[in-house]
């Protein structure tokens, strides 16, 4: 399959990367390792006028161990690296086994995590390729008024949130750091997404992913669990993360997957805190899945997801209790 | 645009345009067309080749972004006229059948043996997920990669 033309920049510092990018606009895309873009490009799903390529610039790439026992990752490192580099699987292994779980062995070795956080969100109709689509048809995500996924709904865009990584770095409590050619800001990566299916993450014009920011995971159990119809390059049904921290006390329960942005369970993380020495496994599985909003796809209906969150859920809560 | 790469250590300086693939680079300018196209979007593993070492799908890589590296495919593996353990194995045990995975099948296990000499059969299945044969039914596949290896072990 061929790539439509596009003009192709690659800058060497952030700054002329984000003024390029303020300055295209809609007509740029940000390429960090392909792995999505390109191949919604060669569907012609997306044809962007420029390509800024990323990977000229330096000091984007690596995992780094902070001063205060936490670390920090650039989001130009490669999904392989977060996978098998020995800080990570020993500090923060519930975020290693998420990025061994993305695509294939090749894809881990081109795709990268900040691109993983931004991945686009993913429909059923959306992201069939434009001949299957036809060339009139379009849906709101693709700029028309129609949702083809959802015939009945007025208005809004489902499109599922489904980069794998996003589940077990809100249970580390992850930041990021967001620059552009003034300046920069860190937030917490729970309130990088909107809940949008259009417009999924919420970046400025000329802002760029630049790093992630992990706290020091000591007193930290984590557990990431992936669930998918085939176990290899696809995307989950229903990726859940579960932490529990002690001093001061925290529990998080966080599932991707199934919306267009994660979804924290604030209320089982509650009960899970309570009673964090009992037998609650089950308990916490249904109460979170009482309180999820689920879109239903391809991967399954309602229900199904629901189901498969709870008992995901409960095998989670047991690791992370020790049981 | 132009791009300086080397394709199985030999320094080739080629010019392209922005939209051609690592993929139609290999097939089309350079005619190395042991590189199968399967489907086009990361999915198959058939285009898999070793850039700076590492397997990758080149479907998915810019030619653009190769400028400087180091590419091997399929056709840089045999050496003095003499095929590679893998190549000679896939051919004695016919892990072969339509053969359009098998140079994606190799390279990837090539890869592998470079990072992890004697792998265990769950690794050679873990390494080998992301290429689809959609005849042999990958028994075949597993042991002459695992005969491959072990005669590649026997060598070193």
């Amino acid at each position: 399959m061929r790539l439509p033309k596009f003009e192709w920049v690659a800058p060497s510092s952030l700054k002329d990367a984000s003024e390029i990018l303020k300055d295209k606009g809609e007509c740029a895309k940000l390429l960090a390792g392909g792995t999505d873009l390109l191949i919604a490009m060669k569907q012609r799903i997306l044809k962007p006028d420029y390509l800024i390529d990323l990977k000229n610039i330096s000091g984007l790439s690596g995992i780094y161990k902070l001063p205060d026992g936490g670390a920090k990752i650039g989001s130009l490192t490669k999904l392989i690296e977060v996978a098998t580099s020995g800080e990570m699987k020993q500090y923060y292994p519930s975020l290693a086994k998420a990025a061994s779980s993305v695509g294939s062995y090749q894809i881990r070795n081109l795709g990268t995590i900040g691109g993983n956080l931004c991945l686009d969100t993913k429909c059923d109709y959306y992201n069939q390729s434009s001949y299957w689509k036809g060339p009139s048809d379009k849906c709101r995500k693709g700029g028309g008024d129609r949702c083809y996924a959802f015939p009945y709904s007025k208005r809004g865009c489902y499109a599922l949130l489904s980069g794998d990584t996003v589940a077990a770095l809100i249970t580390y409590n992850a930041k990021i750091r967001i620059t552009n050619s003034e300046g920069e800001r860190i937030i917490p990566l729970e309130e990088f997404y909107t809940g949008q299916g259009i417009n999924h993450i919420n970046l400025k014009p000329g802002e760029i992913l630049s790093e992630i920011l992990l706290p020091p995971s000591n007193g930290v159990r984590a557990f990431f669990l992936k669930y998918a119809p085939r176990n290899t390059i696809d995307f989950a049904t229903v990726s859940i993360g579960v932490s529990l921290k002690k001093n001061p006390i925290e529990a998080r329960i966080v599932v991707g997957g199934v919306a267009s942005a994660p979804l924290r369970l604030k209320e089982a993380e509650e009960l899970l805190l309570q009673r964090v020495d009992d037998d609650i496994a089950d308990e916490v599985g249904k109460l979170g899945v009482a309180t999820a909003k689920i879109i239903s796809s391809v991967r399954g209906g309602v229900n199904y997801k629901r189901e498969m969150i709870r008992l995901l859920i409960r095998d989670a809560v047991r690791c992370v209790q020790g049981f | 645009m132009e791009v300086e790469l080397l394709v199985n250590g030999k320094k080739e300086k080629i010019k392209i345009q922005s939209n051609v693939t690592l993929l139609h680079l290999l097939r089309e300018e350079l005619m190395l067309t042991g590189t199968k196209e399967g489907c086009g979007i990361g999915q198959c593993g058939a285009c898999t080749v070793l850039l700076d070492g590492r397997a990758v799908n080149a479907c998915l890589v810019l030619a653009a972004d190769v400028q400087g590296k180091e590419v091997w495919t399929i056709e840089g593996l045999a050496q003095h006229g003499e095929l590679h353990p893998l190549q000679k194995a896939f051919i004695e045990l016919n892990a072969i059948q339509c053969g359009f995975c098998t140079p994606g099948m190799v390279m990837v296990t090539v890869a592998l043996l470079k990072e992890n000499p004697h792998p265990t059969l769950d690794e050679v299945k873990e390494a080998i997920k992301g290429n689809f044969c959609r005849c042999t039914g990958y028994k075949k596949i597993l042991e002459a990669i695992q005969q491959g290896a072990d005669e590649i072990g026997r060598k070193v």
